[in-house]
């Protein structure tokens, strides 16, 4: 991603909290996304392990260096993993990371919800690299979260999370933590909850 | 978890060393101003793009569509307002073929399992390992087992080209077509031993008919579009309607006469009715004199068919079958005795199609007005094919000795019996394509048994299935809307208008999502993997089309600028077929057959059962529509309809849930619903076949009534045809709850 | 101008198409419906066996008991005929009917989605899309418009467009000429019963006496019971909650609302 500038009337500290904010929702994408060597590596959850550390989530962190202890093939792991949890399983449980299919009252894909999505991005001046995937999947909109904080559009940011992302990744949550049993995929989303969270 | 760090808080700390990824899908656009979505959709025509070129799929009568599509989303479809077929009318089916496409269930990227064959664990892997994984292991079963360790299910278009690689350049004799023994085997066999002819449900000119004799067939639970605006036409030009079926149905509701028939005597019925034309001259003896063989004997052969035995047997009464036979000698030669489709029903099948193709000879109804005729389609098409092997395998059916009518091909349960036991020769690879066997071929366990003594499993489909849950490895196929494939051809949909013929290629209307692929290109990867690189006919779907479109000096292009259906003047359709109706045919009688049309009587239910029928719901096909979200909002359940006497003696009242249990013991998995009604027979039960899918990975469909299917256990197996009864089982009701 | 749609049963096959392509045309939720068919029988009826079907929608009636049951705030709008270039002036709420082409219209952005013209509808013709409630409401009422926004394109509505068997006929019931006048004339019916008499403007055509039989046994045998209480409360569970949100006391009062109203509906 290039680098933005800023407007001069923001001090250092919010520079590099957007920065900091941008590379964290990156990151983020990144759990969501299909586990690929190109990324899914030792380093990458060497990453993930000290985040959780700064954060001081002891029992996440935990819970993360066991199974990375126990699991020898840890890519092949998270494939199966991922693809139960968000592609498709029997018996059930997938619980697919669309917004339409939380919020379009009728667990369809390519729904209004990803209309407006879209739209969403266009009109903050950015849009989908590929046409084959919906706008509304939750690695997207992540990485479209990451741009905005980028660019420290932290109004659109907020309006974003507010109208879009919250109301399905709520849903989302919910089901997931009833069925995502594997602690790398249970963290991320209880990370990316944490992030993008109403401020109280 | 500690919670006492907020992210503003730890923002502000910014101590971690996150990584810092590049954004992989995301890039900058021009900028624009937002708008508040509205709270009503805008509407399909509004800001939309209308894309043409769309066939359906959602059956197989290949409707002509056009896409309302808005920032690369299809919204709706419609018929093309340019065709001369189902015009700008679509079914439910058709209209609800968008939650199709994004069917969040649907197949999206390859997939391993990495459970077990049943009880899959899926992992999603590249096309590069899926396609390598396929052709080694077809390779290993090919090198240990030779060629005829192959076996293959294909269903539907999207199988054609793969079926032909796998038939002629691999060579394997051991392909089942589920559309033959499990469809229209019996129909086609006994028509052409008959008339010489293939018969077809499109040659019923019912517009122009004064007389429209269904046998089983049910307009409005069956819906195709162009042939339903026939029927309809026929009844509004005032055509006689008579519907023999032991239900009530939809057509039956529309008709004049409703022949309330006992299940597996049409044959007889129509003996009679022959019997009693022949008897009294009232058959059209111009026409049999001049193309009938073998009036005689057959005459002789039926005589004993008097309309009171007929009476008896069938369980309707002799007046009305005077009444029908009366009111179709006063009308001939124009009436349509529609051939039907799916007639793989008693065992006895064969037979009755025959006696509908000897009926329509005796009241001389081929070719003319309002009879049997074929619709004069344009030809030319070019063609493409993968080159023949020089290996070729005797079928199994030919090893057998068996099927004599039946074309090539391999009926299913020959290849489970063979896989099973290993005899006469093993078969180790599986490529299933399209067909979901399971909710096909009668006697569930034993598929099950077939797949799970194979080396090697894969699976090409769009939806996941019942079937499905038993691939090694699962492709995902483009649907319908994603890829280019057939060409429908036709005429306009009254025979009796102005001539018009029209081709239509079936094109995308959307760009295949995910990683989804069409089955040339699967073909053409498996091809080259396997050795077969050289042989390629064609290197890409539009290149076939192309090449089928050159024959007529049309290509993709001109489609195109001609808004998806190219349209040309007609031919006549009506005349003389030249056709010689063998009523006696030598050679059946020479492989030990009937030479003469035979009534074969089927079992009665024994005490305390029902004969399970099944048939069509009108808003979906089969099992394939089963997870669609719109469909099954009108329709998810499939009631089983017991006469109301027999509910009031079983003490079940109208939407009690119940299971059913069928001769063999076999005990429906899941529960329906008591549709208490007169309109069916007191010795039968019917249901809507498809429901009850047993795959979970399909979260509107999973268990959602019962799966007739799996209540057919026993084979009636059509000795001429070898296509499979599936009307020969009997069920008991036992109330749940 | 009255529209007006009528519904020839000898000619329906049962296919659900409209259902579907009225889904589409209005991305319509699977589990609502703008339209419905109804399979009725296999029954006895006084002329022996029937088996039909009643494809339903809003029947824009004449004297449609869902507008007066609206209780959102009214405000004056302008109805504009479009041959005559005349204009009316009146207070709606968020339903009403209109004026010149007599169609019963919802406006969403006004609706707080209380249900009541809803249960006020003998036909069941609306539903509440609770998906789409938001701060100034409970959810959003829909229905058939009889598609007027494609009408005002020249499109026929989506029901009408793929019926394969030219079973839904739409047009204007005051105009003598029009295909759906000449039905009324040969005996199309609404389906009224003798306590619901609202002038439904869509109308049955069957020429089987036991297909109309079954059809007008389906009809609303009795006008539903509209609670004004319960819209009442709704509407003053959402002005009261716009103030108390202002002085910071939402989620209690809003609690002792929304219990007061179930309590209501239990009984």
């Amino acid at each position: 991603m290039a680098v933005h500038s800023l407007p001069p009337d923001q001090d250092d500290a919010s520079v590099t909290e957007a920065a900091t904010l941008s590379s964290l929702y990156s990151f983020l994408a990144l759990t969501m996304r299909y586990p690929d060597p190109a990324f899914c590596n030792e380093p990458f959850f060497d990453t993930f392990e000290s985040l959780l550390a700064s954060l001081d989530w002891p029992s996440e962190l935990a819970e993360l260096q066991t199974w990375r202890r126990q699991t020898p093939d840890r890519l092949d792991d998270l494939r199966t993993a991922y693809t139960h949890l968000f592609i498709t399983a029997a018996p059930g449980g997938t619980i697919p990371p669309y917004a339409s299919v939380h919020l379009d009252g009728d667990g369809t894909m390519y729904g209004r919800t990803t209309e407006r999505t879209r739209d969403f991005y266009r009109a903050c001046g950015f849009d989908l690299l590929s046409e084959t995937e919906p706008a509304d999947h939750l690695q997207f909109e992540l990485e479209f979260l990451a741009a905005l904080a980028g660019e420290a559009k932290f109004d659109d940011e907020e309006r974003f999370l507010q109208i879009l992302f919250r109301p399905w990744f709520a849903q989302f949550q919910k089901k997931s933590m009833q069925e995502a049993r594997h602690p790398f995929y249970k963290v991320s989303i209880q990370l990316i909850d944490f992030f993008t969270k109403e401020e109280q | 978890m500690a919670m006492n760090l907020t992210r503003r808080t730890f923002l502000k700390a910014a101590s971690i060393a996150a990584a810092s990824v590049p954004l992989a899908n995301v890039r900058a656009k021009a900028e624009s101003g937002l708008v508040k979505a509205p709270l009503v959709a805008p509407g399909s025509f509004k800001n939309t793009q209308t894309v043409v070129g769309g066939v359906c799929e959602m059956c197989f009568w290949r409707c002509q569509l056009v896409g309302k599509i808005r920032d690369g989303r299809l919204l709706k479809l419609e018929g093309n307002p340019k065709s001369i077929d189902n015009g700008v009318s679509i079914c439910a089916r058709g209209n609800a073929g968008v939650k199709l496409l994004y069917d969040p269930d649907r197949l999206k990227y390859p997939l391993k399992n990495v459970g077990k064959r049943g009880a899959p664990k899926w992992q999603r892997i590249s096309w590069e390992e899926a396609l390598d994984t396929c052709a080694s292991k077809l390779k290993a079963v090919i090198d240990q087992y030779g060629i005829k360790g192959i076996s293959m299910f294909p269903h539907g278009s999207t199988s054609t080209y793969p079926m032909d690689f796998f038939e002629k350049t691999v060579g394997t004799p051991n392909i089942s077509e589920a559309s033959f023994a499990q469809c229209r085997g019996a129909r086609d066999t006994g028509y052409l031993a008959t008339i010489d002819y293939p018969p077809s449900e499109e040659y019923a000119d019912m517009p122009n008919s004064k007389v429209i004799l269904l046998i089983g067939s049910h307009f409005g639970e069956n819906i195709h579009v162009s042939h339903t605006k026939q029927y309809l036409k026929g009844l509004e030009n005032g055509a006689k309607l008579i519907v023999v079926d032991p239900r009530y149905s939809a057509s039956a509701a529309k008709s004049h006469i409703w022949v309330q028939i006992r299940p597996g005597t049409d044959t007889a019925w129509l003996l009679a009715i022959m019997n009693y034309l022949i008897q009294n001259k009232k058959y059209n003896i111009e026409f049999v004199k001049e193309h009938g063989e073998g009036l005689g004997k057959m005459a002789e052969g039926i005589k004993q068919w008097t309309l009171e035995k007929a009476a008896q047997e069938c369980d309707v009464p002799a007046a009305q079958i005077k009444e029908v036979a009366d009111l179709l000698a006063a009308n001939m030669p124009h009436v349509a005795i529609h051939t039907g489709r799916h007639s793989s029903w008693y065992g006895n099948d064969f037979q009755r199609a025959r006696s509908m193709a000897c009926l329509t000879g005796l009241l001389g109804a081929f070719g003319v007005k309002g009879g049997f005729v074929p619709p004069a389609n344009p030809g030319g098409l070019g063609d493409y094919s993968w080159p023949k092997s020089g290996h070729h395998d005797k079928t199994l059916q030919e090893l057998a000795g068996l099927y004599h009518f039946a074309p090539p091909g391999t009926p299913p349960d020959l290849l489970r019996e063979t896989a099973i036991t290993g005899k006469p020769y093993p078969i180790k690879g599986c490529i299933i394509w399209g067909q979901n066997p399971i909710q096909t071929i009668p006697n569930q366990e034993k598929t099950i048994k077939t797949l799970e003594q194979m080396d090697f499993v894969m699976c090409v489909d769009v939806m996941p299935t019942d079937i499905t849950m038993f691939a090694d490895i699962l492709l995902p196929d483009c649907s319908y809307l994603e890829r280019y494939d057939l060409i429908r051809t036709g005429t306009q949909w009254n025979l009796a208008e102005e001539h018009r013929q029209f081709i239509a290629p079936r094109m995308p209307l959307v760009a295949p999502g995910f990683e989804r692929k069409d089955s040339v290109y699967i073909t053409n990867e498996l091809a080259k993997r396997m050795g077969y690189g050289d042989k390629i006919p064609i290197q890409t779907q539009e290149e076939g089309i192309n090449k089928m479109l050159a024959g007529v000096q049309l290509s993709i292009e001109k489609i195109k600028a001609e808004d998806g259906i190219h349209i040309q003047p007609g031919k006549d359709p009506y005349g003389d077929m030249e056709l010689t109706i063998e009523f006696y045919n030598e050679e059946l009688e020479e492989h030990g057959y009937p030479g003469i049309p035979t009534y074969i009587p089927v079992e009665h239910p024994p005490e305390g059962y029902y004969r399970l029928l099944y048939g069509r719901s009108s808003v979906h096909t089969f099992n394939r529509t089963q997870n669609n979200a719109w469909l099954m909002a009108e329709n998810n359940i499939n009631p089983v309809w017991l006469n109301d006497k027999q509910a009031a003696k079983l003490g079940l009242k109208e939407g009690d849930t119940v299971a059913l249990i069928n001769q063999d013991n076999v005990k429906s998995r899941t529960t329906t619903t008591v549709k208490v009604t007169p309109g069916i027979r007191q010795d039968c039960v019917y249901i809507y076949h498809g429901f009850g899918s047993r795959n979970p990975e399909l979260t509107v469909g999973h268990d959602r009534g019962i799966d007739d299917q799996s209540l057919i256990t026993k084979l009636a197996v059509d000795p001429e045809s070898g296509s499979y009864g599936m009307r020969n089982n009997f069920v008991k009701l036992v109330k749940v709850g | 101008m009255q529209y007006g749609m009528v519904i020839d049963i000898d000619r329906c096959v049962g296919c659900h198409a409209c259902v579907i392509a009225c889904k589409a045309e209005w991305e319509v939720p699977a589990q609502y419906s703008r339209d419905w068919v109804h399979r009725l029988g296999p029954a006895i009826t006084s002329t022996g066996m029937a088996y039909t079907y009643y494809p339903g929608l809003c029947n824009h009636c004449d004297s449609p008991p869902c507008v007066p049951a609206c209780p959102a705030e009214k405000v004056n709008a302008t109805f504009k005929d479009k041959k005559s270039g005349k204009t009316v002036t009146m207070e709606i709420a968020a339903t009403w009917k209109d004026p010149f082409n007599g169609t019963v219209q919802v406006d969403r952005e006004r609706c707080i989605g209380c249900g009541a013209c809803r249960d006020a509808c003998p036909y069941k013709a609306r539903y509440v899309d609770e998906g789409l409630k938001d701060e100034n409401s409970l959810g959003k009422v829909d229905k058939c418009t009889y598609c007027m926004p494609r009408v005002a394109e020249g499109l026929e509505p989506a029901c009408v467009q793929t019926c394969l068997a030219r079973a839904r006929i739409f047009g204007d019931l005051d105009d003598p000429k029009s295909e759906v006048a000449q039905y009324v004339k040969k005996g199309a019916v609404g389906l009224t019963s003798k306590a619901v008499q609202i002038g439904p403007n869509g109308r049955y055509y069957g020429s089987k006496k036991g297909d109309m039989e079954l059809l007008m046994q389906a009809a609303p045998q009795e006008m539903p019971k509209v609670s004004l209480r319960r819209s009442l409360l709704t509407q003053m569970s959402l002005t009261a909650k716009h103030q108390i949100k202002e002085i910071g006391l939402l989620g209690l009062a809003g609690a002792l609302l929304v219990k007061s109203f179930q309590e209501e509906e239990e009984k």
